[in-house]
């Protein structure tokens, strides 16, 4: 044996991930040589990438803000939750309610592995090493069984994540099992890139995304508000990420928030 | 330094420069919190920085301190740090309501390139323990991984260290010997082989991790669980140090057990006779082949045995009752072998014993004596008491003499003699009789499909002129112009090789074979002949080919037909074809000549009397007959010796003969010419034209061919003008008339 197989050797840190692209752009350090290569080629494409990131993440902030402290869910499902960043969901969640319970979800084993060391003491959070395009296998995990009751009401959170599944591996049945496995009074989050303005910057930028394993698939304001059918979507409905509550106090200042199109992602949180 | 700066003012001026800080920080990063958990953060740290701008004596370290924790509490590093320089410089003092002196400037210089030392120190250990929390993630991701494929493969893998200990053996392993992690680990893979394999993986293994080489393949037995045995193919791979030591062995297993009793199971099925589970042919073909191939002195034996009435049985009382007897009598065979001997069933109720090392043809009869005792009794088939008995043929001899078809016909030949003599007994393979029997059996059961098959070809005997010299020298060779080629079959056995029509011919007129096999030779000859005509210009000069017709032959109602049809085929003119007939074959049973004979004659083909000479020659017939040559037969000739051996008689008779024969016209061909001397004799006495030894032997088409190319043109009998360089044949004016008829 001349030197260690590939599947051996770690191809991961060779091949750019959509988790830690997100971690760089965000400005973070938990990223590799490639994920910095190929954010960059994206932020050659598209100036406002690290602002769209930015925008993105308080977006989240904000939504988990407003599910524990305003809905009252104390249970949540992160699907593509990524690298563990200053302010993740259960930091948010459990700042609001410290009972709060959250699972992880991601496709990226180094995401999975780095998040399950950053949660090794806390046990009311968890991580799922899985793929969101096999909603069976998720809920039927024995993290997500152990950790949340279903029959309670729950947040599947899908923040920067279903522009990741191409229409092939059909999104809205992704997301129609996980809305049947959920309980009414339960909410769904979810940011969707859209190329409905802008739309030369975000295939530029999507074109980097084709040398990952997922891909990016940008839809139309129509066809993500499609795939949100079955829940109602709260005040202030699908809005750019900027737009959708802004909470300076606290949540932090928007970078895109004189020009929420810029942001080229729309959010909204629905309630089954 | 003294500043009247009243607490008031200075709890105002530090609220309203934490404010501002916040607002351009949180505006160009993205905090952990809100702008009121950071503003409320900012108000301390501004208390540390305006406390470090108003201390006695100034020092500057403070500010790196609340450097470090800015950048603790910040994302989007550059952008923060920017914003915290710039909002120091531009609004610190003015927000405490200060005027800037140089002083006061100074100081608030050093506090920003502290504060910038401290965040960045503060940076640069983030970034080194994320690099770090991330590479150890990666890491655990790629070993979770290779844990997985490890213990999730179907195949065993064990990781022995640089003694060849065990590191690690994943389930597939385990569950392959049966064993539990811990008393793997620690040991060596040899350990667990078989005790047969042990040593010799144990040696492998520890020549690899010193020597190489790099992978070795093997396939050896392990202990399995419960006393079991493994059968496993086994690669093992070796990781070298720099200094070339082995450092880690790397080993994959793969059960084959089932795989190894499958392949036997199918070797077992292909090599044995399902019916009585002895060994078939296929094994006595092994074996035999093993002896041959063994040292040149070894001996064996081989005993054909066929049940005598075992048809009778299985006609009598069906195939169910004749298959139990096959299996009893199997039983009973078994029952008599002696060590080391083989006893198959070559299928049907033929059995064989071979008996390897044999002294004699005694320890072979023995055997013979007591298979046939083993027979005496009746056999038992349900309520029938059946009697049973057996031929056999016995065949002892070196194990090197022939081959196993040899030794198996040698066996059948003499097992069929057996029968013949009288059933329930053996007969010995005899070499001569064989020689004398075995092909003439053999052959005429090949004929039919010899003829079919098309292994009969033609060769070519060339009849040449005898001109006035006797053409010693002559371009041709000894002998003048070749006018005529005899058709002489061959049949080219695939096991015996070129057979001469001696061998086969009274078969073939037996059988009723030479029907289609003379046909075919005609079919041959004419469409041969007609190709040599096509290299003569305008046919001149072009041989006739003379073909041998039997009696049998000679008998076939459609022989004209056939005659006709096929030189229609081919395109030989009939004047080129000559028919040779013995006397006997010429005449009808009732001692009439053939009716075919005028016809055949009619068409332009020639007739030759072959051999005549040799049966009861009567010359009365010869007038009356449409026949255009007489073959002189070798006994003549033979008699025309050398000088020494000069016959007169024998002279005068062949004088006489080849008189008679211009006297009627026919022309006279010699044949079995051997020596010079001979044809001189023959020449004069005028004899026209001779085939021989002398001359040419029979020989394949393509050196006619080249004879003929070589040769220039020849006079055909029948345009003496066209001769060419050599002597002019002789040729009767009376039997010239008779070819061009």
């Amino acid at each position: 044996m001349d030197e260690l197989p590939g599947w051996a050797a770690g191809v991961d840190v060779d091949r750019p991930s959509a988790a830690r692209m997100y971690d760089y752009a965000l400005g973070g350090s938990h990223n590799f040589a490639a994920d910095r290569e190929a954010t960059q080629a994206v932020i050659a494409a598209f100036p406002d990438g690290p602002l769209v990131a930015r925008s993105n993440r308080l977006f989240l902030h904000r939504a988990v803000r407003f599910l524990a402290a305003e809905a009252g869910i104390t249970q949540f499902l992160d699907l593509g939750s990524g690298v563990p960043t200053v302010g993740n969901v259960h930091e948010v969640a459990q700042g609001v309610n410290p009972q709060a319970r959250v699972v992880y979800v991601d496709i990226d084993p180094v995401a999975v592995v780095h998040s399950r060391m950053l949660l090794a003491d806390n046990p009311l959070a968890t991580v799922l090493h899985a793929d969101i395009r096999e909603p069976a296998s998720i809920l039927g995990s024995s993290e997500v069984t152990g950790l949340l009751d279903l029959s309670r009401p729950t947040a599947v959170l899908m923040v920067t994540v279903l522009h990741f599944i191409s229409d092939g591996d059909d999104p809205a049945g992704i997301i129609g099992a996980f809305r049947a496995a959920t309980v009414p009074g339960s909410y769904l989050a979810v940011s969707h890139v859209t190329a409905d303005e802008r739309a030369e910057q975000v295939h530029g930028a999507g074109k980097v995304y084709e040398s990952t394993p997922t891909g990016v698939t940008p839809r139309s304001r129509a066809a993500i508000a499609d795939l949100l059918a079955g829940y109602d979507l709260v005040e202030p409905g699908l809005v750019y990420l900027p737009s959708w509550r802004p909470d300076e106090k606290h949540g932090g200042i928007d970078p895109l928030a004189d020009d929420p199109s810029r942001a080229v992602a729309l959010a909204a949180v629905g309630r089954r | 330094m003294e500043r009247s700066l009243s607490p008031a003012a200075r709890r105002r001026g530090v609220a309203r420069f934490a404010q501002v800080w916040a607002r351009a920080i949180v505006g160009a990063s993205y905090p952990a919190t809100g702008l009121v958990d950071v503003e409320e953060r900012l108000l301390g740290l501004t208390e540390r920085l305006v406390d470090a701008l108003f201390g006695e004596p100034f020092a500057a370290e403070p500010a790196a301190a609340v450097g470090a924790v800015v950048a603790e509490h910040t994302f989007a590093a550059a952008d923060a740090l920017a914003a915290t320089i710039r909002v120091c410089g531009a609004r610190l003092l003015a927000e405490l309501r200060l005027d800037a002196d140089d002083e006061l400037a100074g100081r608030v210089a050093a506090l920003q390139g502290a504060l910038a030392h401290g965040y960045t120190r503060a940076l640069r250990e983030r970034i080194l323990a994320g690099q770090d929390s991330i590479h150890r993630a990666a890491h655990l991701a790629t070993d979770a991984r290779f844990r997985t494929i490890f213990n999730g493969a179907a195949i065993g893998i064990v990781l022995a260290d640089a003694a060849g200990r065990i590191v690690d053996a994943n389930d597939a392993f385990l569950r392959m010997l049966g064993v539990a992690p811990h008393r793997v680990h620690g040991r060596a893979l040899h350990e667990f082989a078989h005790p047969e394999d042990a040593a010799g993986l144990r040696d492998a293994h520890a020549a690899q991790r010193l020597t190489g080489p790099a992978h070795l393949r093997t396939e050896l037995r392990f202990a399995g669980p419960a006393g079991a045995t493994v059968r496993a193919e086994l690669t093992t791979s070796c990781l070298r140090r720099a200094d070339g030591r082995g450092e880690v062995q790397l080993s994959m297993i793969v059960d084959v057990t089932e795989r190894h009793r499958l392949q036997s199971e199918l070797r077992r099925q292909a090599r044995h006779d399902p019916l009585t589970g002895l060994p078939n042919r296929t094994v006595l073909a092994e074996r035999v082949t093993e002896l041959m191939s063994a040292e040149p002195d070894r001996r064996l034996g081989l005993c054909f045995i066929d049940l005598d009435g075992f048809k009778a049985v299985n006609d009598s009382l069906g195939h169910d009752v004749g298959d139990r007897l096959l299996v009893a009598v199997a039983g009973r065979l078994t029952g008599a072998l002696a060590a080391g001997q083989l006893l198959v069933r070559m299928g049907g109720d033929e059995f064989v014993i071979l008996l390897a090392d044999t002294a004699g043809i005694d320890d072979v009869t023995a055997t013979a004596t007591a298979v046939l005792a083993a027979l005496a009794e009746p056999v038992r088939v349900g309520d029938q008491a059946l009697s049973i008995g057996a031929s056999m043929g016995l065949v002892e001899r070196p194990a090197t003499d022939g081959d196993l078809a040899d030794l198996l016909r040698a066996a059948d030949i003499t097992l069929y003699q057996a029968k013949d003599a009288g059933r329930g007994r053996w007969e010995v393979f005899d070499a001569e009789r064989n020689a004398r029997q075995v092909t003439r059996h053999t052959l005429s059961t090949m004929l039919p499909g010899a003829v079919e098959q098309d292994q009969f070809t033609v060769v070519y005997q060339p009849i040449v002129t005898l001109g006035e010299q006797s053409g010693v020298g002559g371009v041709g060779g000894v002998g003048g112009v070749m006018v005529g080629v005899e058709a002489l079959v061959r049949w080219r056995h695939p096991r015996f090789g070129l057979l001469s029509p001696e061998a086969f011919i009274g078969l073939a007129e037996e059988t009723g074979q030479i029907v289609l096999l003379g046909r075919r030779v005609l079919e041959l000859a004419c469409r041969q002949a007609a190709r040599w005509r096509e290299l003569c210009p305008d046919g001149v000069g072009a041989p006739y080919v003379s073909v041998n017709l039997t009696a049998r032959q000679t008998r076939e109602a459609d022989l004209v037909d056939q005659v006709a049809r096929i030189l229609d085929e081919t395109g030989l003119p009939a004047r080129l074809l000559q028919l040779e007939l013995t006397e006997s074959a010429l005449m009808s049973a009732a001692g009439e000549p053939m009716r075919a004979l005028d016809d055949l004659a009619a068409m332009g083909v020639r007739i030759a009397i072959d051999d005549f000479g040799t049966g009861y020659s009567n010359l009365a017939y010869l007038r009356r007959l449409p026949v255009h040559t007489l073959k002189l037969a070798g006994p003549f000739v033979d008699g025309f010796g050398s000088a020494h051996q000069h016959d007169p008689d024998g002279e005068k008779i062949v004088r006489m003969l080849v008189e008679l024969a211009h006297s009627l016209r026919l022309t006279v061909t010699a044949e079995g010419v051997e020596t010079a001397a001979q044809a001189e004799r023959l020449r004069q006495v005028d004899c026209d034209s001779a085939q021989g030894y002398l001359f040419a032997p029979p020989l394949p088409p393509g050196e006619i061919t080249r004879r003929l190319r070589a040769t220039p043109v020849g006079a055909p009998p029948a345009a003496p003008s066209t001769v060419s360089t050599l002597p002019a044949p002789r040729v009767k004016g009376a039997a010239t008339s008779r070819f061009v008829s």
